[in-house]
């Protein structure tokens, strides 16, 4: 078990946004989180990176607390994760981004880094194959030198996911990834996520967009911060409440 | 990264020219008066690029001109109390300067750049307030006696044959505290500009941009706000601790708020966006500000014309209005080429780029229309 | 040194000051609350509008109610201006607003000092003599001042929770764009707030020049008040700087009686300082 909440609770005044959320997430699959707006989805990936601190319960991760570490700090434990409105360094350009993001691995320390030394020379040669080698798996390499700012929507979107991939994440955290997305971009970050799934990587999707169902070996549903199904992807697309909730009454 | 490695032709020859230029500044101007000049330029400048080191990270701090203060008086102090040398008062005023920022800097590191903003612009008054109330600084009469640095300079140079030596090279007391001074802003810049051009600068200019998405990939906002803090104040307690030593007397006023704001200036008008920038902006305006001083030393020398003397008395009259010349050049740099006096070269290439290109595809149009 | 008579004294003069911060205070919090960003200049204009008051009382012969009016008017004038060109121009524009509010401030100290040179420039008072309240006798000045004081900030108050523009300030102050969607006018309600709290920092400029008298550093002065006021309080609190803005004005009315010299007003910034490391967000704001 890579990954378990224990009685999460959040409340933001007299406002529960989420109530009592045991999930656990296995070493090496796919588990959407899915839900209706202002189902809390959000709220708990910043509550499992550290961004927010849950009025109660429990996170552990690789069975380590991690409840209320800072956000530096879980990120060093090996989770990366990628954000709604997805900010960006804008001012760098992609390659740049991405070389930003291998802040924790190789490690450099402040001294190597000040006075250029010879294991910082060689961990930024490192750095510069890492970066070329993710730029080519998220299909980027032919932007790599323009402004973050400047991409289309989607390469953003993709951007995105190629930080945090960047960080060597053993959970990788991906906050609605084809959100925006045309039909071609879909499919190719789909095939994405399985190749980082293979490549070791547990992943936690929340989405929107039903096409993530196929990919996932779970799904998790949550409404009003409360969980109301958990279940393979198949057991999902028949489960009455969550059609009810969810689907507002129409079977996909 | 690419870019940040890459030192421009230009600016390298900029550094080059002005180091030598300052290298060889006291063989053609003699006077004290200059080399003070000079010096006052040498504090701006240091304070200004120590203070967009800060600035660097998004944090724009009102307490810079404090922090010169602090290495100022904590060097006067030593000196002139302890007796110390000032090899050692001067980066012990520099450490001291260093600690309070960390110290001020902490509660203030993680929050919103406008409550850095705010935090900062308190602490700076509050600090020049704390000096004006002691004893031991003098209050708001000022530190006075405080040993000179060109008697302990000398004093290096002892025996027959270094004293010769020096009197060869006609280096008097004056000029070997110039050199020290210089020697010692050389030392801020290169420390400085290693800083920046490290990754260290770039992941602050990444925190700047998105401080959110920084975390999210493991880089520790408050320990490199921090450091850029740290650095920042160290150069502006070493050349506040040196200047100490160099005028002997130091008063609380010439560190408060209105200084910061001096500083804030030449950063913005130089240009915020490199390192370069600040440099340019300190030395043109610093050296305006000199020049009411510059001319009625010039005009007491004997052999001065009558228009010359009255030009001199003109712009003495007048020299209280500067600050608006300059307030309204940092107007039109907010609101008509936010890059600065650097950026203005670059702007030209690009409109006459432009220009040439509106002129191609006119040639090309009317080629065709001949052709029609 | 200090006496038990002397309370009564320090407890009016509590009141006069305290009301003038929180009346100068109102409009950087404003400014700090609803648009997020910050008036450097605030204290430089608090400043000179004292001075233009004294000019056109001086120059035109006016009475100084009316030169105050006056004064208050071109302020809030100024406040427009200012939102157009300065807050909404570079809304989110940090560097920008720094930049401005630098050169503002900078052009107003320097005629200040220009206007002031080495003369101690004085409005003359508004009310003369003094009442007679139980067996301690106040000046008429301070009760004046302290009234038009409260009256206005009592207005303020009132402005800010019991009208629809108070309502729409504190609906975009919460949520900028939400306010948008449900129809309130951003920039009109910014463009009133501005210059309500350029004017109110005006008049408690012109009260404040025929209490203290004028001088070039009165701005920063009152700065640093307007700092203290507003970070103890926390952003988004309107009854936070009631509070500090009492306890400010009672710390600086009763140290220069019990503290000699210059260590009055550093040990009132010292217990601010020590409360700003504990708690750099303030004491009543709300998370942000």
């Amino acid at each position: 078990m890579l990954l378990e909440t224990k009685n999460l609770t959040k409340r933001f005044g007299g406002l529960t946004v989420m109530n009592n959320i045991n999930l656990t997430l296995n070493k090496g699959e796919i588990l959407g989180l899915i839900g209706p707006n202002g189902a809390g989805k959000s709220t708990f990936f910043n509550l499992v990176t550290g961004v927010l601190s849950p009025t109660s319960g429990k996170i552990y991760y690789d069975g380590k607390d991690i409840t209320r570490l800072k956000p530096h700090r879980v990120a060093a434990l090996g989770i990366g994760r990628t954000f709604q409105l997805n900010p960006l360094f804008g001012e760098f350009t992609v390659f740049e981004n991405v070389v930003a993001a291998h802040h924790l691995h190789p490690h450099s320390s402040v001294i190597d880094v000040y006075f250029n030394t010879k294991k910082y020379r060689e961990n930024e040669k490192k750095v510069v194959e890492s970066t070329e080698h993710i730029l080519e798996l998220l299909g980027l390499s032919h932007v790599k030198d323009e402004l973050a700012k400047n991409l289309p929507h989607g390469y953003q979107k993709l951007l995105g996911v190629a930080r945090a991939v960047a960080t060597q994440p053993r959970l990788l955290l991906l906050d609605e990834p084809l959100g925006g997305m045309n039909p071609e971009e879909i499919i190719f970050s789909i095939e994405v996520i399985s190749k980082l799934q293979d490549s070791g990587m547990t992943v936690l999707i929340v989405e929107h967009n039903m096409q993530i169902l196929d990919l996932c070996d779970r799904v998790f549903v949550i409404s009003f911060g409360e969980k109301i199904f958990e279940g393979t992807p198949a057991e999902v697309r028949n489960d009455e409440t969550v059609i009810e909730t969810y689907f507002g009454g129409v079977a996909v | 990264m690419k870019n940040t490695k890459k030192i421009s032709r230009t600016s390298a020859a900029v550094y080059i020219i002005l180091t030598l230029f300052f290298l060889l500044a006291p063989i053609f101007f003699k006077s004290r008066t200059w080399l003070n000049s000079f010096v006052m330029i040498f504090v701006s400048v240091v304070g200004t690029t120590s203070l967009r080191t800060i600035a660097l990270s998004g944090n724009m701090s009102f307490a810079h001109s404090a922090f010169i203060g602090v290495g100022a008086y904590t060097a006067g102090i030593l000196g002139k109390e302890l007796g110390l040398s000032i090899f050692l008062s001067i980066p012990l005023g520099a450490l001291a300067a260093m600690l309070l920022g960390l110290i001020t800097g902490w509660p203030f590191a993680r929050l919103r750049s406008i409550y850095f903003c705010m935090g900062s612009m308190f602490m700076g008054v509050a600090i020049i307030q704390f000096i004006s109330a002691m004893k031991i600084t003098g209050g708001a009469i000022g530190l006075q006696k405080i040993p000179s640095m060109s008697k302990a300079l000398t004093g290096l140079f002892k025996g027959e044959v270094a004293s010769a030596f020096l009197d060869k090279l006609g280096l008097g007391g004056v000029q070997l505290s110039y050199y020290f001074f210089l020697l010692i802003t050389l030392l801020c810049m290169v420390i400085l500009y290693r800083f920046e051009h490290s990754r260290i600068g770039w992941t602050l200019r990444a925190l700047s941009q998105s401080p959110e998405v920084a975390a999210s990939i493991g880089i520790n906002e408050r320990f490199y706000r921090q450091m850029s803090v740290g650095i920042g104040t160290f150069c502006a307690g070493i050349i506040g601790a040196t200047y100490a030593h160099y005028s002997t007397t130091l008063s609380p006023n010439g560190y408060s708020m209105g200084n910061t704001l001096w500083l804030i200036m030449y950063m913005m008008i130089g240009g915020q966006g490199n390192f370069i920038g600040p440099i340019i902006g300190a030395i043109l305006l610093e050296l305006i500000n000199q020049i009411p001083s510059l001319l009625t030393a010039m005009s007491g020398r004997p052999g001065v014309s009558v228009e010359f003397i009255a030009f001199s008395r003109f712009v003495g009259r007048y020299s209280a209005y500067t600050p608006f010349l300059t307030a309204v050049a940092l107007l039109i740099v907010a609101y008509i080429f936010p890059g600065g006096l650097v950026s203005i070269p670059s702007l030209i290439r690009e409109s006459s780029k432009r220009r040439k290109e509106r002129k191609a595809v006119v040639l090309a149009e009317g080629g065709e229309d001949d052709a029609a | 040194m200090f006496s038990i008579n002397l309370m009564p004294n320090i407890l009016i003069n509590t009141c006069v000051l305290g009301v003038m911060y929180i009346l100068t205070s109102l409009g950087f919090a404003f400014i700090f609350n609803m648009l997020s960003s910050i008036n450097l200049a605030h204290g430089a204009l608090y400043m000179i509008a004292a001075y233009a008051c004294y000019y056109i009382s001086m120059l035109f012969g006016a009475s100084n109610w009316v030169a105050m009016i006056i004064s208050a008017v071109i302020l809030a004038a100024v406040g427009l201006v200012l939102e157009r060109f300065m807050f909404r121009l570079f809304f989110n524009d940090f560097d920008k607003i720094i930049m401005v509010g630098v050169a503002i401030m900078t052009i107003l100290q320097t005629a200040a000092t220009i206007a002031s040179g080495t003369k101690t420039l004085v409005i003359t008072s508004y009310a003369t003599g003094s009442t007679i309240i139980g067996k301690i006798s106040i000046s008429n000045e301070k009760l004046l001042t302290f009234g038009i004081g409260l009256v206005l900030l009592l207005a303020s108050l009132y402005l800010v929770n019991r009208t629809a523009l108070g309502r729409q300030m504190q609906a975009v102050s919460q949520d900028r764009l939400g306010a948008a969607l449900q129809g309130i006018n951003i920039n009109k309600v910014s463009a009133l707030i501005c210059a309500i709290g350029c004017a109110l920092a005006a008049i408690a400029g012109c009260l404040m020049g025929a209490y203290q008298g004028l001088s070039s550093t009165m701005g920063d002065t009152m700065n640093l008040r307007i700092l203290m006021l507003v970070m103890l309080a926390g952003a988004g609190s309107m009854n936070g700087i009631l509070i500090t803005g009492i306890v400010m004005g009672f710390l600086d009315s009763l140290f220069p009686v019990i503290i000699q010299g210059n260590a009055a007003s550093a040990a009132a910034i010292a217990i601010v300082v020590v409360l700003l490391l504990i708690k750099p967000k303030g004491f009543f704001g709300h998370e942000m």
